[in-house]
């Protein structure tokens, strides 16, 4: 399958749906682009999130989000889950579906964590064959995004980017751009956010996340449970011209605010957009 | 069929060391990890320790939340501990974290208060289950003839669940995507267990209890019809 990922479409600035937002999202349809979704729990048959997805599905357009398809893991891909997959993008008629560069399972054990993998063309030669299966198998646009994380291996020979760069180029799939995946890594590994930004292949950034996280002093923890802090909202706007359109989600997954405060958070993302692409004529 | 290609042999090694670290609390894979300026490859490989355990123990305890009132947080999460490191999270999904609990519990847990224990532990998590089990194709009675559907292979659906819960039976059942259950008469025990395993509505009543009258039959299969709660035994699964 080939894909122009720069003629994917821009979806907007769009909202983490979560459980506690439901009932919010279909008694008052409040204003969002779009919803991103997190695939594993629309996998199974129970039927309580289905019912709710049923419904939001007609006034939104979904987009699913894995944090289980463990692309890196050195078990194989599992085909029950992608199956589940693949029936949950076509129900959702979504333009595209996403996961981790990461690994999460070794030797059938499940971490349910986002495991980074070490930095080596090997690796990320492993990782593309891998996309490329998913992608093929799903038939829908992949995009990859970058994990937060706190340990670097002895093996790696690249920097993060340049693995990225690697895979997505090999696999031929997108990006999904954590802005505080790339701002957590940073503090935590000693490197220049915007070097990052900038050696990320412009033409298959498809979608950013945008989140918070939390300073435990010798490290960041991606928490995604607070308010998103002054210096991720700074490398997202440095971020933003070197992009063309790329759609948004503002992700919270703990310490969850009323739906209102979430939607203010996302207008300050899309003021921050609106004032640097003002002068660019968008 | 989808061919997966070999990975590298070190990232295999690096998996499993990481892995076996974080579910044993073993330091092995630190020779993996480089120090960082603030952290040590142990401090590092930690956070990721922590996080794990954190994770799965929440989510364990969250679907046991009257087991966890009765014996203590404390006990509850040792338990949850030792059971987790007995038996690893083999799903994607969490939900699964609690499929063999109570199978662990009736093994491992000898208190005096086992019973109540091993009661408690079967409830919630027929609960739990409930609320994710399979829902197969309803059982529509107007397709067959009486003497067929007297002959036919019924069971419940998957999320039906049969508990005794304070000395009430119970049938635990998913209806309108919310869990419900209902009291059910210990008469009507032996004809609803027969159904959760699968049988023939005329095997079934050769084995009713005499105790029970037409009346009390109909009124409940009315409520499983009802409730959506039967369906046809797939040919596959009739032993």
């Amino acid at each position: 399958m080939t894909i122009k990922f720069s003629s994917l479409p821009y979806l907007g600035f769009g909202l983490g749906l979560r459980t506690i937002h439901f009932e919010d999202f279909i008694a008052t349809s409040p204003e969002v682009d779009w919803l991103e979704i997190i695939s594993e729990n629309f996998l199974l048959e129970s039927a309580r999130p289905l019912y709710y997805l049923d419904q939001i599905m007609e006034r939104y357009k979904v987009v699913p989000h894995g944090v289980s398809l463990s692309i890196g893991s050195s078990d194989s891909l599992n085909m029950d889950y992608l199956k589940r997959l693949k029936n949950l993008v076509k129900k959702l008629d979504t333009p595209w579906f996403s996961d981790h560069l990461c690994w999460g399972s070794s030797g059938g054990t499940n971490l349910h964590n986002l495991m980074p993998l070490p930095y080596t063309s090997e690796v990320a030669k492993y990782v593309a064959e891998r996309v490329r299966i998913v992608q093929d198998f799903v038939e829908k646009p992949f995009i990859l995004e970058n994990v937060s994380s706190y340990l670097e291996f002895e093996t790696s020979t690249m920097t993060e980017w340049d693995f990225l760069t690697e895979i997505v180029e090999t696999a031929d799939c997108g990006i999904l751009l954590d802005v505080n995946n790339v701002f957590v890594s940073s503090q935590n590994h000693h490197f220049d956010p915007m070097e990052y930004m900038r050696n990320v292949p412009k033409d298959r950034v498809v979608q950013y996340h945008i989140a918070g996280h939390d300073d435990k002093g010798k490290y960041i923890l991606d928490t995604h449970d607070h308010e998103i802090q002054q210096d991720v909202w700074d490398l997202y706007r440095k971020t933003i011209p070197l992009f063309d359109q790329v759609s948004l989600m503002l992700e919270r997954d703990d310490h969850i605010p009323p739906l209102p405060d979430l939607l203010s958070e996302l207008a300050f993302a899309k003021s921050i957009y609106d004032d640097v692409m003002k002068p660019h004529g968008i | 069929m989808v061919s997966n290609p070999s990975p590298p042999v070190f990232l295999v090694q690096i998996q499993v060391d990481i892995t076996a670290s974080i579910v044993q609390k073993n330091l092995n894979a630190t020779i993996h990890i480089k120090p960082s300026k603030t952290l040590t490859p142990a401090e590092r490989l930690d956070i990721y320790a922590d996080d794990y355990w954190a994770r799965i123990l929440d989510a364990l305890i969250e679907d046991f939340p009257i087991l966890q009132a009765y014996l203590g947080e404390d006990v509850l999460y040792k338990l949850a501990e030792e059971y987790l490191q007995s038996y690893r999270s083999q799903h994607f999904s969490l939900f699964y974290l609690g499929n063999r609990f109570p199978y662990f519990l009736r093994n491992r847990y000898h208190q005096k208060n086992k019973k109540t224990v091993l009661e408690t532990v079967d409830y919630e998590w027929a609960r739990a289950w409930c609320f994710f089990a399979p829902q197969l194709p309803l059982l529509d009675p107007s397709l067959f003839s009486k003497d067929d559907l007297m002959k036919i292979v019924l069971q419940f659906q998957p999320h039906v669940q049969l508990v005794s819960y304070k000395k009430q039976f119970r049938l635990i059942y998913r209806h309108d995507s919310k869990v419900q259950e209902k009291m059910i008469p210990r008469v009507f025990k032996d004809l609803l267990q027969q159904l959760q395993n699968g049988t023939s509505l005329d095997l079934a009543f050769d084995h009713i209890s005499t105790a029970l009258c037409t009346k009390e039959i109909e009124a409940l299969f009315s409520f499983c019809i009802q409730y959506g709660l039967l369906c046809q035994k797939s040919e596959g699964e009739i032993s």
